[in-house]
């Protein structure tokens, strides 16, 4: 999970305390290649394709996926980021701060966006970035790729490509970092 | 937490610093086809002018509505202050209607600082500009755009450390020079302030500065060399002999413009008087005028603050 | 006002005067002070308390006639009563403004109202313009002591002619203050005028005008008072002039020795003032210059105004404060003076500069019973809803003082007691 999430997830602050591993290294990179292949084959090739990383947590995750797109197919597709701070739903509710860049590197019109973050949760920062993305054009399909689906939607989303649904309890923390995915808690 | 922007001065440079970081965010946005975002969407900005500004009031405008911010404009001319109406009144009213923020720009230093004694919790008051006192959003923009133009963008830690600025014109009835002083000395610049002792103030042996009264000697020295209006009804009350004498020693001509380091650059915070502090054919033809770049600059700032005010919730100072 | 037959008898107190402190029971009776209390009298513990000669105040605006909504004589002299004075000189800083015989008889029949003895002060010039003598002769002829324009006089040719013209007897006062040098300023000009970009008024403004008028008064020999000087060189220039013998004086606010320029920083137009709050070592010579008896008087200086008055941006704000109600305690209990020297700016000093015979005297039998009682250990909190004058404009509201005025005795009738007003 994103630093910026972590502390903003109230209560605010804390340490993170890790209570097991959920994914290692090697298992992240499995279920990523998995995701690229899965991205290829679902638009049958990479015409049209562009990543966008939901900043902070999704960059890292993006840019791995564009690697191993380019490994596969030898396409370097356009990767952008996108912070959705200015589009969320609880602004005023709880500190919000556009911290990261947005660069999105071509006009989105009638192109196939695959979003890409590390943790789906709640599904309203994915909200707000298909709000964020209308601004940037009118894309011709929206997808949705993430590391981790723990679950506790409280939005009609569901992702596209998903590399381990995992069963977690509201209060716990997901941490995806390069060394792997943890589960655990925040301590005050 | 700060609730209203009075002046540098209560920022800190922390403060000065995590509202350039910012501005970085609103400059990208500003760039955007669809310049506009929902961060302010259900909160409405008044903008109470109660001496003329256009450009200072569109740019508030402006950057209120990219932030998708309703804006209410009260306007001296056209209200009840002509009926006689009190500033604390008018206020109250604004008040009554549901406002989250008040822009007050007004000709009396201390206006907006007045004003903050009378509104209630909740809502945060901006100074636009007040007598001769500051106009925070001008320095912070200044210095943003001083720093955009030699470092790139702002980031978490702006600084202006080895740059030396130059303001030359009337200070004593500026106040874009005392919050360009604040902005950039807080970032680290070192200014020098270039006038006849007549449009310094009295006593400014607290200032951060150096004070010249020869441009030329001080030109060649300058990264950064800002222009200040100089109004001619200073001849009326005796602070220059004549406007021709001004041009004289202190005008940026196209004579002194080429003791100009070929790196420096010059700002105005406008509007220009042409052919009093600068020859207009020097703005036209200098490849370093920064004028532009600073109004541009100035509407992210303005949602900087609007933002870090209204919406963000964070904390800062 | 009219005498009843009262007597008292102040028991415990110590009592100051010229001639020293000393424990002494006061009797009082038919207005005068007498040897031994009338059988009838009231007893009155004063324990802890100083008794002294009634406060004079040389510097007041009760707005009656003209300008009843922000102070009229009723509520004006009340609060001057419970701050201890017994004597006031209204200013001539008024509408009508009072330059003519007609003025002063509607002013003196105002004046009768009064519940401490009030007196008038007429213009030196015609409107207080500056152009033509006011009648001055006449004026004086039907009792006026005090002459003044409240500010300079530019022309010091008519200045000059006033100071010659006037009767023995006669007080030329003068605010000094350059039209010419004032810079339009709302506050001192200093450090702290160019951190706040507020217009600034040079010290240069009022010393100037102390050098001019003191050759003037040394040259026509005439009784000249300096009103409200502010400046560290103001109070040097007086020093100097009285080491050479001019026979000059000179008074300063209460608030001059408490505020300084700093006070402006939050632009609380409370702490807009003429002339205005100087620097920290002006204040602090102003102190001295009161201590070592330099400057002769200090003043309330109660100058009310309404809250939308003080409402306004800072430099257009009116100037000012009402605070006679505090003075007293605000000298005698935060200014580090002696009491000996409090009292002597506060009550024999003024007394004797502007001709109050019954008043600032001392505590002997025979003298006329105008007294203060003021307990200088108390604390008590300046309750803005408890206050008499009409005047809104007050920087020591819901502060907390140290020294009160107890009992306040005119023409031998407590006029206040415990605090009140009681007539």
């Amino acid at each position: 999970m994103a630093d910026r999430e972590r502390r903003m997830t109230p209560p605010f602050g804390g340490v993170f305390v890790a209570t097991s591993t959920v994914l290692d290294q090697a298992q992240v990179h499995r279920a990523l290649t998995r995701i690229s292949h899965e991205i290829i084959e679902k638009n049958r090739g990479l015409d049209n394709i562009v990543l966008v990383a939901l900043q902070t947590g999704g960059a890292q995750v993006a840019e791995h996926i564009a690697q191993l797109l380019f490994e596969i197919e030898g396409v370097d597709v356009p990767t952008g980021t996108i912070d959705v701070a200015l589009y969320r739903d609880d602004i005023g509710l709880r500190p919000v701060m556009p911290e990261a860049e947005t660069t999105i590197p071509v006009d989105l019109t009638a192109k196939t966006v695959v979003l890409v973050d590390d943790v789906l949760f709640t599904g309203r920062t994915i909200r707000a970035a298909l709000d964020a993305l209308n601004d940037f054009g009118r894309p011709r399909a929206v997808q949705l790729a993430v590391v981790i689906d723990r679950g506790h939607r409280e939005l009609p989303i569901r992702p596209d490509f998903v590399g381990k649904n995992l069963p977690t309890r509201r209060e716990e923390v997901v941490d995806v970092n390069p060394e792997g995915v943890l589960l655990g808690v925040m301590r005050k | 937490m700060i609730r209203h922007l009075l002046e540098l001065e209560e920022l800190g440079v922390e403060g000065i610093q995590a509202i350039l970081q910012l501005t970085d965010r609103f400059v990208e946005v500003g760039e955007r086809a669809i310049p506009k975002v929902p961060a302010l969407r259900g909160k409405t900005v008044a903008n109470m002018f109660f001496e003329d500004s256009t450009r200072t009031r569109l740019s508030f405008d402006v950057a209120a509505k990219r932030l998708s911010a309703d804006v209410l404009t009260f306007s001296a001319s056209s209200s009840s202050l002509n009926k006689g109406e009190s500033i604390r009144d008018s206020v109250e009213t604004l008040e009554a209607m549901g406002i989250n923020a008040i822009v007050v720009r007004h000709g009396s230093s201390g206006v907006p600082q007045q004003i903050t004694r009378w509104v209630n919790e909740g809502i945060s008051v901006i100074n636009a500009g007040d007598g001769w006192h500051a106009h925070p959003t001008q320095g912070l923009l200044d210095a943003y755009t001083v720093c955009e133009h030699f470092r790139g963008p702002a980031g978490p830690a702006a600084s202006l450390q080895g740059l030396h600025v130059g303001l030359v014109g009337d200070i004593l009835h500026s106040r874009v020079a005392r919050s360009d002083i604040q902005a950039y000395t807080a970032l680290g610049a070192t200014v020098t302030l270039i006038a006849p002792a007549t449009l310094l103030p009295a006593d400014i042996s607290t200032w951060p500065v150096r004070v010249s009264q020869d441009l030329d000697q001080v030109l060649p020295t300058l990264d950064v060399l800002g222009l200040l209006r100089v109004q001619k009804e200073r001849m009326v009350e005796g602070s220059i002999g004549s406007i021709r004498e001004y041009i004289e020693e202190f005008s940026l001509t196209q004579r002194r413009v080429k003791l100009l380091s070929d790196t420096a650059v010059i700002t105005h915070p406008g509007p220009v008087v042409r052919g009093v502090e600068v020859t207009g054919s020097v703005l036209d033809e200098y490849p370093r005028v920064l004028k532009n770049r600073q109004v541009s600059n100035g509407v992210a700032v303005r949602m900087a603050v609007l933002f870090l005010l209204l919406g963000s919730g964070a904390e800062l100072a | 006002m009219p005498n009843r037959l009262v007597s008292y008898f102040f028991k415990g107190g110590e009592v100051v005067d010229q001639n020293g402190r000393r424990y002494e029971n006061v009797a009082v009776s038919n207005g005068m002070i007498v040897k031994e209390p009338s059988d009838d009298a009231t007893e009155i513990d004063i324990n802890g308390c100083v008794i002294s000669a009634g406060l004079v105040d040389l510097s007041v605006n009760f707005g009656e006639p003209g300008s009843e909504d922000v102070e009229c004589i009723d509520s004006g002299s009340r609060a001057a009563a419970r701050g201890g004075f017994t004597a006031v000189l209204n200013s001539s800083d008024i509408f009508p403004v009072l330059d003519s015989a007609p003025v002063l008889a509607e002013a003196e029949r105002l004046f009768t109202k009064s519940v401490c003895e009030m007196r008038p002060s007429a213009t030196i010039t015609v409107g207080a313009k500056g152009l033509a003598l006011a009648p001055l002769r006449e004026l004086s002829a039907k009792g006026v002591r005090w002459f003044s324009d409240r500010g300079t006089i530019e022309n010091k040719n008519l200045l000059r002619k006033a100071m010659e013209y006037s009767l023995s007897g006669s007080v030329i006062s003068v605010r000094p203050q350059s039209g010419s040098l004032n810079g339009n300023g709302a506050m001192h000009e200093g450090k702290w005028s160019a951190i706040l970009g507020l217009p600034g008024e040079p010290s240069i403004s009022e010393t100037s005008e102390v050098a001019a008028i003191i050759d003037l008064a040394h040259v026509t020999g005439a009784r000249v008072h300096l009103d409200r000087i502010s400046t560290a060189e103001s109070v040097q220039l007086l020093r100097e002039a009285k080491r050479n013998g001019i026979e000059i004086t000179s008074s300063v606010t209460i608030q001059h020795l408490m505020f300084t320029d700093s006070d402006c920083v939050a632009y609380d137009p409370m702490y807009r003032a003429d002339p205005p709050y100087r620097s920290d070592e002006d204040r602090e010579a102003l102190i001295v210059g009161v201590k070592d008896r330099t400057i002769d008087v200090v003043v309330s200086d109660h100058r009310p105004a309404t809250a939308e008055a003080k409402e306004l941006p800072f430099d257009q704000s009116v100037k000012g404060v009402a605070g006679i109600e505090a003075t007293a305690a605000l000298l005698m209990g935060s200014c580090g003076l002696d009491l000996e020297v409090a009292l002597d700016a506060l009550s024999w000093s003024p007394a004797k500069v502007a001709g109050f015979v019954n008043h600032g005297n001392l505590i002997l039998p025979g003298n006329v019973a105008n007294l203060t009682v003021f307990n200088p250990r108390i604390s008590w909190k300046y309750e803005s809803r408890e206050q008499i004058s009409l005047g809104r404009n007050n920087p020591y509201f819901e502060k907390m003082l140290t020294g009160r005025v107890i009992h306040t005795i005119y023409r031998g009738e407590l006029v206040v007691t415990d605090s009140e007003v009681v007539i």
